[in-house]
């Protein structure tokens, strides 16, 4: 060590650092306590019951979607609304863009080309009206006319977020054609800089399920996504209109383990499964919830 | 062999499913926990709720930690990544309801949300340390560990870690006298 750190916590300057990290240090806290708390919530998110493997339900997983389906059919998609316990988060979604514009997507081969408006910035980002629905995927690179370069962050059924700030304008037509390498979106979703897990449009925050959890779910590792947030409403201009996972009855800390029939081990697998569904209304979300299992569909 | 059971083997147990050890290894950190997110957040109430949030993970990911060694320093920083989480989500709750022009978070430093102008800017130096240094140093002042309690718990000799902390105190002199300066 040079001499100038040598014995530095005895020197003036040093001993004012520490007295200064002294005074600023946390107030004392209760660690059995805080101990007896972790417990607490590791208790309550065990699951309810013996939960029985997935893959050994894998037969009657389809019969069961039948009977909750025709229960569906014979309630009229009727279920009683759930009491929120507080007040719904909302997100204001910017919508001054040209109504009634459709993209114009002309696939060619490998490399679709798209026109889209901005809606407005979202996030660290801005916000397209073009989704997974027309194709797009997390990872995807836009590149349009001088230079104009962006990543797809976050896919919603029919908007995503892109990693451009200020290059353009609300209400900007964006035109660019599309790269989509699978290399790239199989890499770290940290470097496209968005939060790869927010589904803001279809109104959810997602996580992997850590394996811990998969395990005791009967699950195998990678085989869910966990809901960590709902937004259950967005303002379409001043128009508050309630998400499509608030619509499910998607709730924070659900198990995500299939899509419309595709199982969901990764944001990308939602992304494509959300945007397979062309029309929302057919939405089949199968979770768990507190260890059971349960099919959501729009009501 | 008398005395506590070391954290090695309250992993070993707590990931057979033995809960209280678990509990053990909880309460036994559960201080370091609380400094790591006091550090980001400045803010007791928070701190405590994201030491707690903290030791959900650890569980959740105790599977994963091949090297017992490493557990504190694994429990500084899931609890650091986890008050971040926690601004990053009130951050972009804020921001979606004021919808501001353009925000690039890579831009905008950390700060932590705290009133007092000394310790913001205590804090504000702190939190620019490397991850090794601040945590040395908030073990030695904040947890008050003695450098042979520090050396069992990290794996690394007593001597190295009085060295790191003397760095870290040097560094962050500078960082918070610079903070000063353009004050």
């Amino acid at each position: 060590m040079s001499d100038d750190l040598e014995n530095f916590d005895h020197t003036h300057e040093g001993r004012e650092m520490v007295a200064l990290l002294q005074k600023h240090a946390p107030p004392p806290v209760d660690s059995r306590a805080g101990a007896d708390a972790v417990l607490a919530r590791l208790q309550a998110r065990q699951p309810e019951g013996k939960v029985i493997p997935l893959r050994w339900l894998a037969p009657l997983i389809g019969a069961a979607a039948a009977v909750v389906i025709t229960l569906f059919i014979i309630d009229g998609g009727n279920k009683p609304v759930q009491p929120e316990t507080s007040p719904p988060p909302v997100a204001r979604v910017d919508d001054d863009a040209p109504r009634g514009t459709q993209l114009d997507i002309r696939r060619e081969q490998g490399f679709p080309e798209i026109v889209a408006y901005v809606r407005g910035t979202s996030g660290d980002g801005l916000l397209i009206d073009a989704g997974a629905k027309d194709g797009l995927r997390v990872g995807d690179k836009l590149i349009g006319a001088n230079g104009f370069e962006a990543r797809v962050t976050t896919i919603g059924i029919f908007e995503a977020r892109i990693s451009a700030s200020g290059a353009l304008s609300r209400g900007a037509e964006l035109r660019a054609k599309v790269e989509s390498d699978p290399q790239q979106r199989a890499a770290q979703f940290s470097d496209f800089g968005g939060d790869p897990g927010a589904f803001l449009e279809f109104g959810a925050l997602f996580s992997p399920l850590p394996p811990a959890e998969a395990r005791m779910l009967g699950l195998a590792d990678g085989a869910a996504l966990r809901v960590d947030e709902v937004i259950s409403t967005l303002l379409k201009g001043e128009t508050p209109v309630r998400t499509l996972a608030s619509r499910l009855d998607l709730r924070a800390d659900d198990v995500v383990v299939e899509v419309n029939g595709a199982a969901i081990g990764s944001y990308n697998d939602l992304a494509n499964a959300l945007g397979w569904s062309r029309d929302p209304a057919m939405l089949n979300v199968k979770v768990f919830r507190n260890g059971r299992q349960l099919d959501l569909r729009l009501r | 062999m008398t005395g506590a059971p070391d954290d090695e083997a309250l992993i070993i147990a707590a990931k057979r499913g033995d809960q209280a050890a678990f509990g053990e290894l909880v309460q036994r950190h559960f201080r370091a926990a609380f400094a790591s997110a006091y550090a980001v957040l400045g803010n007791a109430g928070d701190a405590e709720e994201m030491a707690q949030e903290t030791f959900v993970q650890v569980f959740q990911k105790l599977e994963k930690l091949r090297e017992p060694a490493a557990f504190t320093g694994w429990v500084w920083r899931i609890a650091r990544d986890t008050a971040l989480k926690h601004i990053r989500k009130h951050r972009r709750m804020v921001r979606v309801e004021n919808v501001p022009e353009t925000v690039n978070e890579d831009d905008a430093p950390h700060l932590p949300m705290v009133a007092d102008e000394e310790k913001a800017e205590l804090m504000a130096a702190l939190n620019e340390l490397p991850d090794d240094m601040r945590e040395a140093l908030l073990m030695r002042y904040w947890e008050e560990l003695e450098y042979e309690e520090m050396a069992k718990r990290t794996g690394v000799s007593a001597a190295a870690l009085y060295q790191r902390v003397c760095r870290a105190l040097k560094r962050l002199r500078e960082g918070y006298d610079a903070k000063n300066e353009t004050a």
